[in-house]
């Protein structure tokens, strides 16, 4: 059993509707973004391409974020999850320094605009590391994570990976993931 | 904890695509939006605003009830009245002034439609008795693309593209993925299963980012750029010629029309590469059908209704009107239930009254004489009224769902007009800029607080379906609710006891109640009858397609299409261009926000924190800009600061800037509101000149 994500590149568009439903699920403090989408281009004005990324914490099999966490706060999950126990995070941030897809967040309130009132629905989670962690209790009740479930393309896919009648596993055939080379051996795909 | 309850309903954030949703409560208590991949028309379409509205729904500087101003004009200080005393008190004033100055002295201004059915508001207005009924919109927004579509077919049919059958999609002046959830996603998916899209946009928009041919048109030229469309279309012999001599009048003289604009000639008018134009063309025309996808870039250049007619004449002559997989018309649902005119009560308007309608002298296209529209008022000449007192003075105001301090252009002189009326009553979700200077402001319910109805004409493809409250914030109330209060209040003709009553009144034509409908489903469904016009004929006066208007001809305008330079431009004002060298397009959207709104969202604002003007690499490292600068981007009429975005997908000689922020970064302070649209009013916010420099950091 091992989750995953496939991200269909092709139909993205940018809408960022991943990255509120992400926002609004995990109650996120301002400035934080478990998932995000960056946009990216290439070329030179009139002949430019330009395309949407959205990326989150890839759950790699060998995280980097583990290797340096001090106290054994990260840790992982038999489903192939990352996750950090806040009992045990003293808020160090070598993770967040270690992270090869800058996924790892540590709330801090000074980028939040003077009209932005701080809401009862943002949980700041004041001293710890936070980050995506596939809406696991979501996803342990039967849901898809949020990003999944909000995408009005459909573009993005989740689910065990090793059972060969998931979509997930279909779309591997053509799924590439980043830095693959480094062999982090990540769990979120794409498709270009 | 109680178990999760979920509600179907329909979004209104935008007030125009109302995607269906699925609302996830516990204890009550709004907890998620989601996308209701079920719903016949939105099929799973959604936007950041839907999803975030739980953080709009229980923001803490909502308005919860009815506010009097406590000190003087702006000063914040508010005090808390019941809805009886602010309605009371709202009613006893328009009615004095109506009986003191006439009716004509009340403007009663309408911004985005949070309700249901955009017309309620235009029987209040005409039921008072006023004709100065406006709309920040107005001629800004479909009123111009709506009258060149309905000249030219006699419908609304670029509303309505055909996507998913499409085999070739032509966005135009639009960003679909930013605000029009619903056919962005018809498009993506007819993308994904081998159609090709054409995006005509100055900047590389979300949407171009999927285009197979982007047209990077200079901001205000897209009516040359259309005339040379046609004319490739035309000289290359791929027009439908069957289709043209059965459905459409006035070739000839089209052909003639557009003979001088040669893709060489409108590459140099429009910064188009001539072979993307051509391509373009040849695309269009022959991998069929196509469909066509625009907006308010429609509403918002030198002359719209141009812009209109050249597009809607694309669309015609290559045959894709009334056609599977081209532009079509469905019914509008909840619309066609009642006759519009009927509705909005536009025979309780004495003609003398109408007379005095401010600017539809100057403006006929938005009077009602014609009888192609819904009768308006100008904006800006409501504004100069307001300052000048001339031809009449204003004396008071109501405004509903928007927010002109910042919408209208060269909003300075919106805010000395808001300021110097007498009397300014608002009502709004928030303590807006525009409400910030009322005498009165009243708190308005989100869409998730009302019950009503989706039936928005441009999004709705024949489908009507309920919304439902799932939330009270306060004592907020839905605008319909505000206006049937007041009805009653001023007693005016044509109101009711309720919203239900309203409710059922709309649909009584199909013999259900809201209650009735809601039980069945909450769904009403309209199969578009595609070729029915072509059948039985258009809605126009030679029951055909109009390339030659005889009705324009008949108005005194031209009756072919044709291209005006912007009213400032490096052609048209080289003096001008010494000081502005570069080329200005406002009014950029992002999915995040709806026009002025939603800035203080938290979940939205940290996906588009700043104000952003798009600069191109080149341009920005010869002024010495670095990308997240702040810039000032001035004209002639005011500057703004924004950060800057440096990007190769804008013309070095191109800038855009976002639309909709506040105070410095109000977009509309660089906006002109003096060189109006012939006969339609509209003021250019696409195709004006700026120059930029950093700004102290």
């Amino acid at each position: 059993m091992k989750y995953a994500m496939v991200i269909d590149l092709t139909k993205c568009v940018g809408c960022n509707s991943c990255t509120a439903a992400c926002k609004i699920d995990n109650s996120t403090g301002f400035g934080v973004k478990y998932g995000q989408v960056l946009e990216l281009e290439s070329g030179s004005f009139p002949d430019v391409t330009k395309f949407y990324l959205p990326i989150l914490c890839m759950q790699c099999e060998n995280p980097e974020c583990l290797k340096v966490c001090p106290t054994g706060a990260t840790f992982k999950t038999d489903d192939g999850i990352v996750l950090i126990d806040k009992n045990k995070c003293m808020g160090c941030r070598y993770c967040a320094a270690a992270c090869p897809y800058m996924a790892r967040y540590f709330y801090d309130d000074s980028g939040r605009p003077l009209d932005v009132p701080r809401m009862d629905l943002e949980d700041e989670r004041h001293g710890t590391a936070e980050k995506c962690d596939f809406c696991i209790d979501r996803v342990r009740e039967g849901e898809n994570p949020a990003c999944v479930q909000a995408c009005p393309y459909e573009a993005r896919t989740f689910g065990d990976i090793d059972d060969p009648s998931s979509r997930v596993h279909s779309l591997m055939s053509r799924a590439k993931s980043l830095k693959e080379e480094e062999g982090f051996n990540v769990s979120v795909y794409y498709i270009w | 904890m109680q178990e999760a309850k979920y509600i179907n309903t329909t979004c209104s954030i935008c007030g125009h695509n109302q995607c269906g949703v699925i609302v996830k409560l516990v204890d009550d208590k709004v907890v998620q939006i989601m996308p209701n991949r079920e719903d016949p028309m939105s099929k799973g379409s959604i936007c950041p605003k839907s999803i975030a509205s739980v953080q709009l729904l229980y923001h803490p500087n909502r308005l919860k009830y009815p506010m009097k101003r406590a000190g003087p004009r702006g000063s914040g200080k508010w005090k808390r009245v019941s809805w009886d005393e602010a309605l009371g008190e709202i009613s006893e004033k328009l009615l004095q002034v109506k009986s003191e100055y006439g009716p004509e002295a009340v403007v009663m201004a309408r911004g985005t439609n949070r309700g249901s059915w955009i017309r309620l508001f235009n029987r209040f207005a005409n039921s008072f008795g006023t004709p100065n009924w406006t709309e920040s919109g107005g001629a800004q927004c479909f009123t111009p693309r709506s009258i060149a579509q309905q000249l030219t077919f006699g419908g609304i049919a670029l509303e309505w593209p055909d996507a998913e059958s499409s085999k070739t999609i032509m966005v135009w002046g639009a960003d679909p993925p930013a605000s029009w959830a619903p056919k962005s996603r018809k498009i993506v998916n007819s993308k994904s299963g081998g159609s090709k899209v054409i995006v005509v946009d100055p900047v590389m928009s979300n949407m171009a980012s999927k285009a197979d041919v982007w047209l990077p048109v200079r901001p205000g030229s897209d009516v040359a750029l259309a005339m040379g469309m046609i004319n490739v279309i035309i000289s290359e012999k791929l027009y439908d010629q069957e289709y043209v001599e059965k459905y459409t009048v006035g070739f000839e003289s089209l052909k003639e029309r557009v003979a001088p604009y040669t893709p060489d000639k409108v590459s140099e008018i429009t910064w188009v590469p001539s072979d993307r134009i051509i391509e373009a063309a040849r695309l269009f025309a022959t991998n069929r059908p196509s469909s066509i996808a625009i907006s308010a870039t429609f509403d918002e250049i030198v002359d719209p209704i141009q812009l209109g007619r050249a597009v809607s004449i694309i669309s015609a002559i290559t045959g894709n009107v009334d056609v599977r997989g081209g532009n079509i018309f469905p019914e509008t649902a909840g619309q066609i239930y009642v006759d519009t005119n009927d509705f909005i009560m536009i025979e309780s308007l004495p003609e003398d009254l109408d007379k005095k309608r401010l600017g539809a002298q100057r403006y006929p296209l938005l009077s009602r004489y014609l009888k192609i529209n819904f009768p308006m008022a100008h904006y800006p000449t409501i504004l100069d009224a307001i300052i000048t007192g001339e031809p009449y003075q204003i004396r008071a105001m109501f405004i509903m769902g928007g927010n002109p301090k910042l919408s209208i252009a060269n909003s300075d002189r919106a805010a000395e007009a808001l300021n110097k009326v007498d009397f300014l009553a608002v009502a709004d979700l928030f303590l807006s800029k525009t409400a910030e200077m009322a005498d009165i402001v009243l708190p308005v319910a989100s869409w998730l607080e009302y019950d009503g109805l989706a039936d928005s004409a441009q999004a709705t493809y024949g489908h009507l379906r309920i919304r439902q409250k799932v939330a009270t914030v306060g004592e907020a109330q839905s605008d319909t609710w505000i206006m049937i209060e007041l009805a009653k209040r001023m007693n005016l003709k044509g109101f009711w006891n309720s919203e239900r009553e309203y409710l059922d009144y709309i649909l009584s034509p199909t013999g259900m109640t809201f209650e009735q409908l809601k039980g069945k489903g909450g769904i009403i469904y309209h199969e578009p009858d595609i070729g029915s016009k072509l059948r039985n004929g258009f809605n126009t006066p030679s029951k055909k397609i109009e390339l030659y208007s005889e009705r324009l001809k008949g108005w005194g305008y031209d009756p072919l299409p044709f291209y005006n330079e912007p009213f400032e431009s490096p052609y048209s004002t080289p003096e001008v261009a010494k000081q502005y060298p570069l080329v200005l397009t406002t009014g950029r959207r992002v999915s995040a926000y709806f026009h002025t709104a939603q800035r203080n969202v938290p979940a939205l604002r940290d996906i588009y924190p700043d104000p952003i003007v798009e600069i191109n690499n080149d341009t920005a490292k010869k002024l010495g800009i670095s990308d997240g600068d702040k810039v000032r981007v001035e004209t002639r009429r005011g500057f703004v600061i924004m950060k800057a975005k440096l990007t190769q997908g804008i013309h070095p000689r191109v800038v855009g800037v976002q639309h909709g922020w506040p105070d410095i970064a109000n977009d509309n302070r660089l906006t002109d509101n003096t060189a109006c649209a012939v006969g339609i009013g509209s003021t250019t916010l696409r195709g004006l000149l700026c120059n930029i420099r950093r700004e102290k950091q």
